[in-house]
């Protein structure tokens, strides 16, 4: 456990963080349940009551009151509960009564564990370094990612010789950004993306340098520094290309 | 002053006046609060969505309803009559007409109003037993929520007896249950700004920011 | 989605045919209930299949498929409680009978194929670009000229 982990310094870390509507929620959850079967985690665990939605954001009131002892034991279970109970769906709050949107005070639950007690999924910390020293999160660098690109159009050129991915290229209407898994595991997702643009004769370019990964990794545990980076990024790159539109793959 | 006179005169106006300006600032607080932290809803702000959330929440038309329409309308009726018998009770707008302002207004039918207090205590401890058996209910319940239900329940219960006379003339619950009704109605009053209540006004803060977090994801809920 | 919605709707993509196979569709939460495109997700699922049979709660209000929130990402630390989960979608994709799932995102898709493999399902999870680019009619001067006509380019 990190030394950072006290009580103080996590009631400090949520205290300006809790915006007007979570206090509310925290305060007027009547514990009335009525969020239980809208979660998908409740049903298939055979309506197990720790799976009701209310239950999960128990940590911040806990917390807050300074009532609890913080130990491993503790940031574990809050930690299970955050990661392997939530989806940050926020179908539960489809469903309240109050509109209490638990996927968002999950979020922050998240945010305190990563930031304060520096506890994070292995495979979100490793996208986050990713992230933050290549700009994507499969650790690709510049050059494989044009590579990629040409391979791809190179491989294609049998059945679509005229098949073109601009990169980079200005005036466009759209900006078309992929997810990261594709160039590394999934390189048809760009040939058919491609196949439909130059079909229907779309003015659109990727980015070669950065911003070109839309996926947003460190959004779920909460690095909203990181987070806002990768947002940053991929706009500039449509200032810079004098995109009109950001498409997303999907 | 005796202390039926007291609790008779200033002690309702303290908590009128308590209950009125503690919501008016809970509200006021939240929406000064929201103005801060949540600029998000203000920026994207419409009407169109509050109050077409409303209009889905505060009548049994929403996805909630068509979920578990029984227990629904059971807290429907249970909030309805919350709200309507201490407006609307004769013996309420009696009170209103002898006081220096001589207000009066439309009354409930007594036969009504017996049977919606008898809602009111029955449904009330239906859910005090519903939180003390059901697995969910038990897991979440804190024991400020029952004590909240058993508080609210009180000042119908008192009153039932106090109107009808149950427990007959004399001895001494008989004889000052126009005192316990006063002063449990008093206490609830002057709770709902500053507990769990404050849903009574908050409703309207929370259902709105939601409503407007998803409509302006371009859908009504 | 949006924009292959638009082209298809605009009649800016045409297609050879329509998928045969019953297909059901996945609504994915950060596109859908976040991002407050059910309707055109539904639509572009309807222009591309014969027979599309939607899911229970099909649109805002659908469940997650489990790997929402990072949790595919999280890898094999986060499997068991995601295949668990999953297995209120697993269900409701047996129920619409549905051979062929578009899933118009890269999380739900590993979900829902992981899903597939765990609850046999006996379906194809799709995204919605790989039918299209298979389905649609290729203007001419994107095909090889041996095959066609030399002046058709441009
Ligand atoms: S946001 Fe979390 S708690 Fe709510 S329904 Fe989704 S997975 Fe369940
Ligand atoms: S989150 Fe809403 S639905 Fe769930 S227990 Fe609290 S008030 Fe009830």
């Amino acid at each position: 456990m990190s030394d950072k982990a006290d009580p103080q310094t996590m009631a400090d870390f949520f205290k300006p963080r809790l915006n007007a509507r979570f206090k509310t929620w925290l305060k007027i959850c009547a514990n009335c349940a009525l969020c239980a079967d809208t979660c998908h985690f409740y049903l298939a665990n055979d309506r197990k009551p720790e799976m009701i939605p209310a239950y999960k954001v128990r940590f911040i009131n806990e917390i807050l009151k300074g009532k609890v002892t913080i130990d491993d034991d503790y940031l574990k279970k809050m930690y299970e509960t955050v990661y392997y109970e939530c989806n940050m769906c926020r179908r539960c709050a489809l469903y309240c009564p109050f509109g209490i949107d638990i996927g968002l005070m999950v979020g922050l639950q998240r945010a305190m564990l990563h930031n304060v007690a520096d506890i994070q999924p292995a495979g979100l910390k490793s996208a986050i370094e990713s992230y933050k020293q290549f700009g994507n999160q499969m650790s690709l660098t510049q050059e494989d990612w044009v590579d990629t690109i040409e391979w791809t159009l190179e491989e294609m050129e049998d059945y679509y010789p005229t098949l073109d991915i601009p990169i980079d290229k200005e005036n466009v209407d759209l900006l078309y950004t992929v997810n990261a898994r594709e160039p590394k595991f999934y390189p048809q997702d760009i040939q058919e993306a491609a196949i439909i643009f130059n079909a229907v004769g779309e003015s659109w370019t990727v980015p070669s340098v950065d911003g070109w990964d839309d996926t947003n990794l460190a959004m779920f545990c909460g690095d909203l520094g990181t987070s806002k980076m990768l947002v940053e990024k991929t706009f500039k790159q449509a200032e810079k290309l004098k995109a009109k539109r950001v498409a997303i793959t999907e | 002053m005796d202390f039926y006179a007291f609790v008779e005169g200033p002690l309702t106006w303290v908590a009128i006046l308590t209950f009125l300006i503690g919501i008016v600032v809970r509200g006021i607080l939240y929406y000064n609060a929201s103005k801060k932290t949540d600029k998000m809803i203000h920026k994207y702000f419409s009407w169109k969505w509050v109050f077409s959330t409303y209009a889905k929440w505060l009548l049994p038309n929403n996805v909630t309803f068509k979920k578990q329409p029984l227990y629904y309308l059971t807290v429907y009726l249970f909030h309805i009559c919350i709200v309507m018998l201490p407006v609307f009770a004769y013996q309420h707008i009696v009170m209103w007409e002898m006081s220096r302002f001589g207000w009066s207004w439309i009354s409930l039918p007594a036969g009504l109003a017996k049977w919606m207090t008898l809602a009111v205590v029955f449904i009330g401890l239906f859910l005090i037993g519903r939180r003390a058996i059901h697995p969910d209910l038990k897991l979440l319940t804190k024991s400020s929520d029952y004590l909240l239900l058993a508080l609210t329940i009180l000042p119908f219960l008192t009153g039932y007896l106090a109107a009808h006379a149950t427990l007959g003339t004399t001895g001494f619950l008989a004889e000052n249950m126009q005192l316990f009704h006063m002063l449990s109605g008093q206490l609830m009053l002057i709770l709902i700004p500053f507990t769990k209540l404050s849903h009574a006004v908050l409703f309207f803060f929370s259902r709105g920011a939601t409503a407007v977090e998803f409509g302006r994801r371009g859908y009504s809920m | 989605m949006e924009l292959y919605h638009d082209y298809l709707a605009s009649s800016r993509i045409k297609l050879k045919e329509k998928v045969k196979v019953p297909t059901t569709l996945q609504d994915p939460c950060n596109v859908i209930r976040s991002g407050g495109l059910a309707e055109k997700n539904q639509k572009l699922a309807e222009m591309l299949s014969e027979d599309f049979r939607p899911m229970e709660y099909q649109g805002n209000y659908n469940y997650c498929c489990g790997g929402g929130g990072g949790a595919i990402p999280m890898g094999p630390e986060m499997r068991p409680y995601r295949v668990k989960c999953g297995k209120v979608k697993a269900d409701q994709i047996r129920a619409t009978g549905a051979k062929l799932v578009f899933v118009p995102c890269h999380n739900c898709i590993d979900a829902i194929r992981d899903l597939n493999k765990v609850y046999d399902l006996g379906i194809k999870a799709v995204h919605f670009k790989e039918v299209i680019a298979h389905n649609m009619i290729i203007p001419d001067h994107m095909l090889p000229k041996n095959d066609q006509d030399q002046d058709k380019e441009g």
